[in-house]
């Protein structure tokens, strides 16, 4: 009897404890990585919601975030295992909840200093996973591991110093038996870098400078010092090709923002997109979408991993929407530039060349005058997630139009003080809006279009159920005919849509999951 | 700090001054504290008399809790407005309708900038002026006053009409006299 009980424990320790092969392979009914695969795309496998009766969606139940953030961003994917959510909330808590009726089982709770320094509200993007450990990225610059049982601190281990000017929202990402997170800070003039902690021990294993300093290549891209406050975030979660080993991870704007003067030169690896090696955090390739940006058109965004035959040749590609309003193909293996076309309106560039380069338009620059420039700083699209469906072969992005004033003004760097070099405003009488695109993978061509009337902050996520779920600025969620887009289904949240959605099953049923305003939002077929 | 701020939720927009232009911007503005007050163009008695039966302006427009809502209450405009805005806005309506898009918001949730709105409905056409919007659906306010909610799926049709004021323009219907004086009885609705 006795070791029949052991037997059991130990099958059951088994079954929950959750293992890379996992990760590289999660069960179409749990989400186990912010993206749900390492490949990006952000698509749930179930089909039990489907286009016959999305109509009969409900909310099921509701998750109020009780944190009393003035700015309430509710920015978390959630992991989802074995009927079980792991949640973040504002500024930096976590939660674990029942997934059939949004109970909390545990909660951790984090006093963060008053002086951290966040530029876009106190945010977190959710956690990882690994065995029977979260982590969980914290304001203060932390990385912390949470026994996913008891939400118990398990190690708490400094990436970087807050008082730096850097903080951390970004979900890590587990790869093998290492946790990989990135920083914020790109308004106050950090020095941005990639990290790789050994998930069991908290131990740093390699850091990776998104900014070079002397002597390392790229160096020469910066003037004097201001490779110092280079910028250059990685504040959104990346992907990782297991085959290749790489980790690809987008890099965010140089500083300061707006005032490209005081730092002449191309300002690797700002506004880029980088492969790492898994295990050193060597640079493999560097593709940088907009050299000496100085618009704030950070490329954090997640990279997305097709593989598909272009131009009669089967290629390994990574897609990205960027913020510049331009969409990329390029060969993931070698980083090769394939192809760009401005999928949103754009008026900073003739054109991109065939190397892969902007070619400017110089009244585009941000001056005394302020011109106006499309996209504006918050980019055609911003940090919500794309999504790809192998179903029909679409890539959909949440689009922004919305075009801005450019400002420069000189500024010197004071430590913890804002460090952007200017400004944006709005232009006067335009009313700005947005749109879900769904693009041709290969040439970024628009297939369908679905309008929003203000600029979304919410992402998609396409399901084998024929649906893209998505989120509009006004609190509308939102069903579309992933090869139409047309609108099956709509649910008035009444709060600000800022996040992006996710689906998993419990005991055999399938959710659909969106934060708005301080609540969480279930939704089943009842 | 108002001038580099504007002032939330009001038609002032924040502006982009720096170092000297701001502060000699700064002293102009205060200068016009110690200005004496503005001459009326006209006779303002004679003014409220146009105000109240040619201009027919009690229609739109609310005075100390008379008239109707369906435009700016004029309670205190001789407190805010000069006499050559209140000429172009009788004049030329569409010349400068409210609009909040010169600051840069983080979030744009409707409504904002004023809009006319015309939908067309399986019972006819509705003019009114926009309250909210979705994708899914709108809200207006009817020229009628009436609140009204429309789901876009029952729309025919929805017809935006940027820069347009339901205000006719009166360059045909006041002589120049009654102009002055109607201003001139706008300019002293200065009452809190």
């Amino acid at each position: 009897m006795r070791a029949l009980f052991i037997a059991f424990l130990t099958a059951a320790a088994g079954v929950c404890q959750v293992s890379y092969d996992r990760l590289l392979k999660p069960e179409q009914e749990n989400w186990l990585n912010y993206s749900r695969t390492y490949n990006g795309h952000r698509y749930s496998p179930l089909s039990q919601i489907h286009r016959g009766n999305v109509a009969r969606l409900r909310p099921v139940w509701m998750y109020q975030s009780w944190n009393t953030e003035s700015r309430p961003r509710f920015e978390t994917t959630p992991i989802a295992l074995e009927g079980i959510l792991y949640i973040t909330e504002q500024p930096s808590d976590a939660a674990a909840l029942d997934a059939r009726t949004g109970r909390p089982l545990w909660k951790y709770s984090r006093e963060i200093p008053p002086d951290v320094r966040a530029c876009c509200a106190r945010v977190n993007r959710g956690m990882a996973i690994l065995g029977d450990t979260l982590y969980l990225g914290t304001l203060d610059g932390h990385l912390v591991a949470l026994d996913r049982i008891t939400g118990r601190v398990q190690w708490d281990t400094t990436v970087v110093d807050y008082k730096l000017g850097y903080s951390i929202t970004v979900a890590p990402l587990v790869v093998k038996d290492k946790v990989i997170i990135g920083v914020a800070g790109g308004e106050f003039g950090v020095r941005g870098l990639l990290d790789a902690y050994d998930a069991k021990t908290g131990k740093r294993v390699w850091r990776f400078w998104t900014v070079p300093g002397p002597g390392e290549p790229g160096h020469e891209t910066w003037t004097g010092t201001s490779w110092q406050q280079g910028g250059a975030g990685t504040w959104t979660t990346g992907s990782f090709d297991p085959d290749l080993n790489l980790v690809y991870w987008g890099t965010g704007n140089p500083g300061p923002d707006y005032d490209g003067e005081v730092r002449p030169g191309d300002n690797l690896y700002s506004c880029a997109l980088i492969a790492l090696d898994a295990d050193t955090g060597r640079l493999k390739w560097h593709f940088q979408f907009t050299p000496h940006d100085v618009h704030d058109w950070d490329s954090n965004h997640v990279p997305v991993l097709v593989d598909a035959t272009m131009d009669g040749r089967p290629r390994k590609l990574v897609l990205v929407a960027n913020r510049s309003g331009f969409y990329y193909v390029l060969d993931r293996v070698t980083g090769e530039f394939l192809r760009a076309a401005a999928y949103s309106r754009q008026n900073w560039a003739e054109r991109i060349d065939a190397k892969g380069r902007p070619v400017l338009r110089p009244e585009a620059k941000p001056s005394r005058e302020g011109p106006i420039v499309y996209p504006g700083f918050h980019g055609a699209t911003n940090w919500f997630s794309p999504s790809y469906s192998a179903r029909t072969g679409f890539f959909y992005v949440a689009t922004r139009e919305e075009g801005t004033r450019f400002f420069r003004e000189p500024v010197s760097f004071r430590l913890g003080s804002v460090y952007t070099g200017g400004g944006p405003s709005g232009i006067p009488g335009v009313e700005p809006k947005g749109s879900i695109q769904a693009l041709d993978p290969l040439t970024g061509g628009k297939r369908w279009e679905f309008a929003l009337p203000s600029p979304p902050w919410g992402g998609v996520m396409a399901t084998a159920g024929g649906l893209l779920f998505g989120g509009s600025t006004e609190g509308a969620f939102f069903a579309l005919d992933d090869e139409t887009g047309k609108p099956l289904w709509n649910f008035s949240t009444g709060g600000w849509i800022n996040g992006n959605p996710m689906s998993f099953a419990a005991r055999g049923k399938q959710y659909v999951l969106m934060p708005s305003g301080r609540v969480l939002i279930a939704f089943a077929v009842e | 700090m108002v001038i580099l701020n504007g002032i939330p939720n009001t038609a002032m927009p924040p502006t982009r001054l720096f170092g000297d232009e701001l502060r000699l911007l700064a002293a102009y503005v205060r200068s016009l504290a110690n200005q004496p007050r503005e001459p009326l163009p006209g006779n303002p008695a004679l003014g409220e008399a146009v105000f109240r039966g040619k201009g027919g302006c009690l229609r739109c427009h609310m005075v100390g809790g008379e008239g109707a809502r369906m435009g700016p209450e004029l309670t205190r405009i001789g407190a805010i407005r000069g006499a050559a805005h209140l000429r172009q806005s009788i004049l030329e309506p569409e010349a400068e309708t409210p609009n909040s898009f010169a600051q840069y918001r983080i979030v744009i949730p409707l409504p904002d900038n004023f809009l006319m709105v015309e939908l067309r409905t399986k019972d006819g056409r509705i003019r009114g002026v926009r309250l909210n919007e979705d994708p899914f659906s709108i809200q207006i306010r009817g020229l009628d006053d009436r609140l009204e909610s429309f789901l876009k799926s029952e729309l025919a049709e929805l017809i935006r009409q940027p820069g347009a004021s339901p205000m006719p323009s009166y360059r045909n219907t006041l002589g120049a006299r009654e102009l002055d004086d109607l201003i001139s009885y706008l300019l002293t609705l200065t009452e809190e």
